[in-house]
């Protein structure tokens, strides 16, 4: 594995107690129990539909539980204080809304700089830092749509980060992005991660994410296998969260998944 | 004069939130609910603007919580609320005559019947409005592009949606007299139309609007003067021609751009 959480894992963040909710009598989500602690940096796999954003939104206090809770940093999750970033899935973005890449960070600062169209000093700094790290300051006065792929992931990215969150949710955060780019957002988050930050993402990449990553999910509606890739990337448990036959197979030290057609 | 400018100004502002949130149609129903309240209010002698804010509050609420559940017929109900609510102000009308403004007034817009207590009124309004949009234009801004992430960014979008559906039913109220209930969603949604079509920019488009409805509003009372027409159609079709123009603009200028791109990739080459 290629990305290494820090090493004292101790206080937990968010804690997942028997969960089960979802959408209008829907049960997506299905007796989920999970524990992330200070300073994890987890994957989730699962197919379509598996609830994977349902998941985020339900950290986010967003999805109706129907039985057990959701503790967040010792409250319960409607009553959330952590700073929370959040990147969401970019097809769920109006790119035609006339927002530039400037516009968009700053949004980032709204717990902050309430009021007024405005932001303060240390706000256009913060915004300055940011779009330097994540290489966007030749772009920043972009319209979103007048992006590449990567770079839509970046500002979306700068917004969550702007305000130094404590915990990072991104959802897809490397689909729709060459090789190279996928790399160098996977490198950005590691960096975070190994400042202190908590980061729970999901995606559809087994081989060049998943497996580099220190935990993975799988989930289906509940969840199938939880640990290391090493330990949980089996044939069983991929059958049983995609209904797919695959291969494993181990190369440096890391294990991969071959689909069997 | 003065009336016409901020009604136009007022329209232009709204219209960039009612259009970016892809509730166009707000605008119209929201008028024909209003004119059901304004006329009932009339008949029971409650003042004007109260009755009918009041009126126009509560069917924006409820119109924008029908479009946030999606579900099949929430669309078709607003419109069968909002239509009997203007049948309601019609049949009251010709019942009893009691109706204190002109018919046609209140159909087309006429300025001309606009009497003191209606230009304090807009210009109260206006400066509610700008105010609202001044203060709380980051929230405004991060609910209308993405109404579920502004909640996990911590914007209190329910209250947000309150003011602005507060601010919404208190524009139309005020822009009846000028405008007409038939022809107020045009005067709304022009302007922001036309602006989005010149600006990929959320902040120029907020002032582009209210600059070009101001410009709207003034220019086309000056032709409904002249030409002797009802004002609230002067100044759609005035409103409507600025459309056109900005249309052929952006398309041609879509088309230089585009050209300049090819030209530097073949530079590239
Ligand atoms: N807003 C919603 N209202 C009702 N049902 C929803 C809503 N969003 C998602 N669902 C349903 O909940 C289930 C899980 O959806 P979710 O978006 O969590 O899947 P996902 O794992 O993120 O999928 P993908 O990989 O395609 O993003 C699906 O059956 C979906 O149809
Ligand atoms: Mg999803």
């Amino acid at each position: 594995m290629l990305y290494q959480s820090q090493n004292s894992l101790s206080e937990i963040l968010i804690q997942f107690d028997s969960v089960s909710g979802g959408y209008e009598g829907e049960m997506t989500l299905n007796n989920i129990n999970l524990i992330i602690k200070k300073g994890e940096f987890i994957g989730m796999l699962g197919p379509s539909g598996s609830g994977k954003t349902t998941l985020l939104k339900s950290v986010l206090g967003d999805i109706r539980i129907y039985s057990g809770e959701i503790i967040i940093n010792g409250k319960d999750e409607y009553k959330n204080e952590l700073n929370i970033g959040y990147v969401p899935q970019l097809e769920t973005i109006d790119w035609n809304f006339p927002i530039t890449v400037r516009q968009l960070i700053e949004m980032g600062m709204i717990r902050t700089s309430k009021y007024f169209p405005w932001i303060k000093k240390e706000g256009k700094l913060a915004v300055e830092a940011i779009s330097n790290r994540l290489g966007l300051e030749e772009l920043m006065n972009r319209q979103i749509r007048e992006l590449s792929g990567g770079q839509q992931q970046r500002t979306f990215l700068g917004r969550a980060l702007v305000s130094n969150p404590d915990v990072l949710i991104l959802d897809e955060p490397t689909s729709g992005v060459d090789i190279r780019t996928k790399e160098e957002i996977m490198a950005i988050l590691n960096s975070l991660n190994h400042q202190g930050v908590t980061i729970l993402m999901t995606t559809h990449e087994i081989n060049s994410v998943a497996s580099q990553l220190p935990r993975v999910i799988c989930l289906k509606n509940s969840i199938i296998a939880d640990g290391s890739p090493n330990e949980i990337f089996t044939e069983e448990n991929f059958y049983a969260t995609y209904g797919a036959t695959v291969k494993t197979i181990e190369h440096d030290g890391s294990k991969f998944v071959i689909e069997m057609l | 004069m003065l009336c016409a400018l901020l009604v136009g100004m007022l329209c232009g502002v709204i219209g960039v939130y009612i259009v970016m949130r892809g509730m166009s149609y707000i605008g119209h129903g929201l008028s024909h609910a209003i004119f059901g309240g304004a006329v009932v209010s009339s008949l029971m002698s409650i003042n004007f603007f109260i009755g009918a804010s009041v009126w126009g509050f509560i069917s924006a609420v409820l119109i924008n919580l029908a479009t946030k559940k999606k579900t099949i017929g929430a669309d078709a109900a607003i419109g069968i609320i909002t239509t009997a609510s203007f049948a309601l102000g019609i049949a009251i009308i010709s019942k009893f005559k009691t109706f204190t403004r002109g018919f046609d007034a209140a159909l087309f817009g006429n300025v001309l019947g606009i009497t003191n207590a209606d230009l304090i009124a807009v210009i109260f309004v206006t400066l509610f409005a700008f105010i609202i949009v001044l203060v709380f234009y980051k929230q405004l801004l991060f609910a209308t592009f993405d109404y579920d992430v502004a909640k996990y960014y911590g914007v209190p979008v329910i209250w947000i949606d309150v003011i602005f559906s507060m601010t919404l039913a208190a524009t139309i109220v005020v822009s009846m007299q000028v405008l007409g209930v038939t022809l107020i969603a045009a005067a709304v949604v022009i302007p922001a139309v036309v602006s989005r079509l010149l600006t990929n920019n959320f902040l120029h488009m907020l002032i582009f609007s209210t600059i070009i409805g101001g410009f709207c509003g003034l220019f086309g009372i000056y032709l409904s003067y002249y030409l002797d027409i009802a004002s609230g159609a002067s100044v759609v079709l005035f409103s409507s021609l600025l459309f056109i123009i900005a249309l052929l603009y952006s398309t041609y200028k879509g088309r230089i751009t585009r050209t300049i791109n090819i030209r530097k990739n073949k530079f590239h080459l």
